[in-house]
């Protein structure tokens, strides 16, 4: 009699034991959802929701000038209707206002990247222009038309200050690099149509521009995604005082320390019952 | 208690999956984001036009009513000069409304070549050119000098252009101040006549006009 009653409270133990460690494994699996969960949709968790170890992504990129935020072939102010040179003489003027080209004439555009994110971004730049005579594109591969840019340093990152990047028509001149967390750029672009180019082809624009409407389109595409590594740094910080990165917590990353504690219980629990009780 | 090997190895699978989860897991989800912006402008119009005449026609092998009196002709078989004949040494227009700063350049060329003077062989030129009367200089240099020049002239760009230039040339019939100075100069104009009859090429009086106009944008 003692033995089955020995016997049935070994049985009933090591049904508890079972049934703790299916719990404990159901938890672990639930862990593992929701940290898969929470990365595949931390896109678009409302910001500062967390995720137990998980930081989840909040990605917050855009580009903007003076006028505005750029959205989709947004219309900015790149051309004007009057230069003058160094001598603050007018040498160009539209007649009636339009903004107008012509040779020797130095657009100046400035424009800023904002990364608002908790994640790197990698971004790309690309620049085209297109001629049209009356509406119709023409083939423009000899224009002289070509770019600079510096960036919130001054530093030049297309170009320099004696050198001129040529960008020939139909083709994409491009500028490419990385913005960190809280981080923004700003780029001061330079277009110039060289003065001393083609004189035959200048002449020739210039004289169908008395009775046709010769148009140059000039065209910014940014295109911005998250880096591989969210933690690398770029750009400028947005806020006045210094980030410190060490502490920073990027978006898609482990809060490791959380995460460690969470896998040493789990792990203490497992082995409790595998090694001791089983 | 008993040891369940297959307990312990589905264990450390799972303990095994819960470290990897985290790593496969960065894989999926990627944001990306694009925008564009443009701006356009049409090209600032030229359309300056330069038009020159008369510089064909300056000279001429006949001449009708060369003089004072009607009916005097000058005939020849080349372009001519004599006592009594003028004419337009060119006319410039320069018309157009450019959208751009420019720099109007003209420059006029006169060379007097052959042999311009009298029979003592001193200097002697009775042109009037652009105003500017040959006798009035001392040599040939001179007189080239003065009527030869480079003209620039800015125009603003808000200005249209509308320029015309006009140079003449005369030599009056009969030169001088008395009844002798004329008598003398007539002397004169016959030797120069006769240079140009004697069959030597080289010592023929002889007046080449030239002139270009240039219109640049400056910048």
């Amino acid at each position: 009699m003692a033995r089955n009653e020995r016997q049935e409270k070994d049985d009933g133990g090591l049904k508890a034991l079972w049934t703790v460690l299916i719990a404990l494994l159901t938890a672990a699996l639930l862990l593992i959802t929701v940290g898969v969960v929470a990365l595949r949709i931390g896109n678009t968790l409302p910001e500062g929701v967390d995720i137990i170890f998980i930081v989840p992504k909040n990605p917050d990129f855009h580009v903007e000038d003076k006028d505005g935020v750029w959205e989709k072939q947004t219309q900015v102010d790149i051309f004007s209707s009057q230069y003058v040179n160094g001598e603050n003489q007018t040498t160009v003027l539209s007649q009636n206002g339009d903004d107008i080209i012509a040779p020797g004439t130095v657009s100046t555009y400035k424009f800023c990247m904002y990364n608002d994110g908790n994640m790197a971004i990698a971004y790309d730049l690309g620049f085209s222009f297109t001629l049209t005579i009356d509406s119709v594109e023409k083939n423009a591969s000899s224009f002289p038309l070509s770019l600079r840019m510096t960036r919130t340093d001054g530093k030049y990152v297309m170009g320099g200050e004696d050198k001129w990047v040529n960008l020939d028509a139909g083709k994409v001149g491009e500028y490419d690099g990385i913005l960190g967390a809280s981080s923004y750029e700003q780029f001061t672009l330079e277009i110039m149509w060289a003065f001393e180019g083609n004189d035959e082809l200048d002449t020739a624009l210039g004289n169908a521009a008395k009775n046709s409407s010769v148009d140059l389109k000039f065209q910014i595409q940014s295109y911005a995604e998250e880096n591989g590594d969210s933690t690398v740094q770029g750009g400028v910080a947005i806020s006045q005082d210094a980030i410190d990165y060490n502490e920073y917590e990027f978006g898609g990353t482990i809060r490791w320390e959380l995460f460690a504690i969470l896998l040493a219980l789990l792990a203490l629990c497992v082995l409790y019952i595998v090694i001791w009780r089983l | 208690m008993k040891k369940n090997l297959a307990l312990r190895i589905a264990s450390g699978l799972m303990l095994s999956c819960l470290l990897t989860s985290c790593v496969i897991s960065g894989t999926f989800a990627k944001y990306t984001t694009a925008d564009s912006a443009n701006d356009s402008a049409r090209v600032a119009k030229w359309g300056v036009t330069i038009d020159i005449s008369n510089v064909q026609d300056t000279f001429a092998k006949k001449y009708d009513n060369a003089a004072i009196l009607s009916g005097t002709k000058v005939v020849s078989t080349t372009d001519v000069i004599a006592p009594g004949t003028n004419g337009a040494l060119g006319d410039v227009t320069i018309a157009g409304s450019p959208e751009v700063q420019v720099t109007v350049s003209y420059t006029i060329t006169v060379d007097l070549t052959g042999t311009w003077a009298d029979k003592d062989g001193n200097y002697y030129c009775p042109l009037t050119i652009d105003g500017k009367n040959g006798m009035s200089y001392k040599t040939v240099e001179e007189f080239e000098g003065a009527l030869s020049k480079t003209v620039n002239t800015v125009v603003e760009v808000a200005q249209s252009l509308d320029i015309s230039y006009g140079y003449t040339w005369a030599w009056e019939f009969e030169t001088g101040a008395d009844a002798d100075e004329k008598a003398a100069n007539n002397i004169k104009d016959t030797h120069l006549g006769n240079l140009a009859a004697d069959g030597d090429a080289s010592n023929d009086p002889t007046i080449t006009f030239s002139i270009s106009v240039t219109v640049e944008q400056n910048d």
